[in-house]
């Protein structure tokens, strides 16, 4: 009589499962990386990140996901911004909206993106018709000469854009 | 180091005392903080500092809110910001900023509202005359 091994024995078959689930990891990970780039968490859910390039199209990507395709209305916010920055930890930049701040007719969301940089997106504002008038200063952080874009999601839904450029002489770290 | 972190809790906050009903007051806010945005390397052990940021800052008049803003690491150090607001009646203006660690800190103004006559616009009603300093 011939003494058959058994096959399936545990240690095999848990180095399987591990295989399976490191080749599922590996391929999802990797999918995601673009080459020589490291992992880009733009969602900055981190606490310690890497010193990253910026992306452009990453940041077109986020500006087009606000906006939906939806007509853009001129004149209908204003941004302020000076023209050379000597140094890029504080830039001080302010921001209006042409609108009575009646019914309908005020600001949803004010957006402030920096295309330029690693992390574009600044700062987001909520306003109420208590607000009284739809403008803030604020300063912040640019790492290169960039435009600045303020959009202004109205609660009608109604969209504005308008741009900035900034040259800045000592960039920020961020 | 406990100076330091001492430093991160101080906050500001600049209003006018009294206002005519109507008009638009402008409410200066700054809080010290470092906003950490998580890049920074320490340059002799080249270790990240970790990210520490105030990601939100909320504005509250007599208890409802009017005003709210979302921040990132964007924002600079020491993040100074001014913001409008209407005067409808006299009250209790608080500013919290919260930390991405859940941290909150708190200041508070007293805002006096006069309407042409001179007399006080108090938003609750009272049974005999009074100011609002006294109710709060």
């Amino acid at each position: 009589m011939i003494l058959r091994k058994n096959i399936f024995t545990r240690r095999k078959v848990f180095n399987y499962l591990i295989g399976c689930v490191f080749a599922m990891s590996s391929k999802y990970s990797l999918a995601g990386q673009q080459a020589g780039s490291p992992f880009r968490d733009r969602f900055q859910t981190y606490r310690q990140t890497f010193r990253i390039e910026p992306d452009p199209e990453e940041a077109r990507r986020i500006v087009r996901n606000i906006i939906k395709g939806r007509e853009i209305r001129e004149n209908l916010i204003f941004l302020k911004a000076p023209d050379i920055a000597e140094n890029g930890n504080t830039v001080p930049i302010s921001f209006g909206v042409n609108c009575s701040m009646e019914g309908q007719d005020y600001p949803r969301i004010v957006h402030i993106l920096v295309l330029d940089n690693p992390f574009p997106e600044i700062a987001k504002f909520y306003f109420s018709p208590e607000s009284g008038e739809a403008s803030v200063d604020i300063r912040i952080r640019m790492r290169t000469s960039s435009n600045i874009i303020a959009i202004a999601e109205m609660q009608d839904g109604s969209v504005g854009e308008t741009k900035a450029f900034v040259d800045v002489t000592i960039g920020a770290c961020s | 180091m406990a100076g330091e972190e001492r430093k991160n809790w101080r906050r500001r906050l600049k209003t006018p005392k009294s206002a005519i009903k109507g008009e638009i007051i402008t409410i200066k806010t700054m809080a010290e903080h470092i906003m950490e945005p998580g890049v920074r390397r320490d340059p002799e052990t080249g270790v990240i500092y970790p990210k520490k940021i105030i990601d939100l800052v909320i504005c509250r008049f007599n208890g409802k809110q009017i005003y709210k803003s979302h921040w990132y690491s964007g924002v600079s150090a020491n993040p100074f910001m001014s913001f409008k607001m209407k005067a409808i009646s006299s009250g209790l203006l608080e500013v919290e900023w919260v930390d991405d660690y859940g941290q909150s800190s708190y200041k508070k103004a007293i805002i006096i509202v006069y309407d042409e006559n001179g007399k006080e616009v108090i938003p609750m009603k009272l049974d005999k005359a009074s100011s609002i300093k006294e109710v709060i």
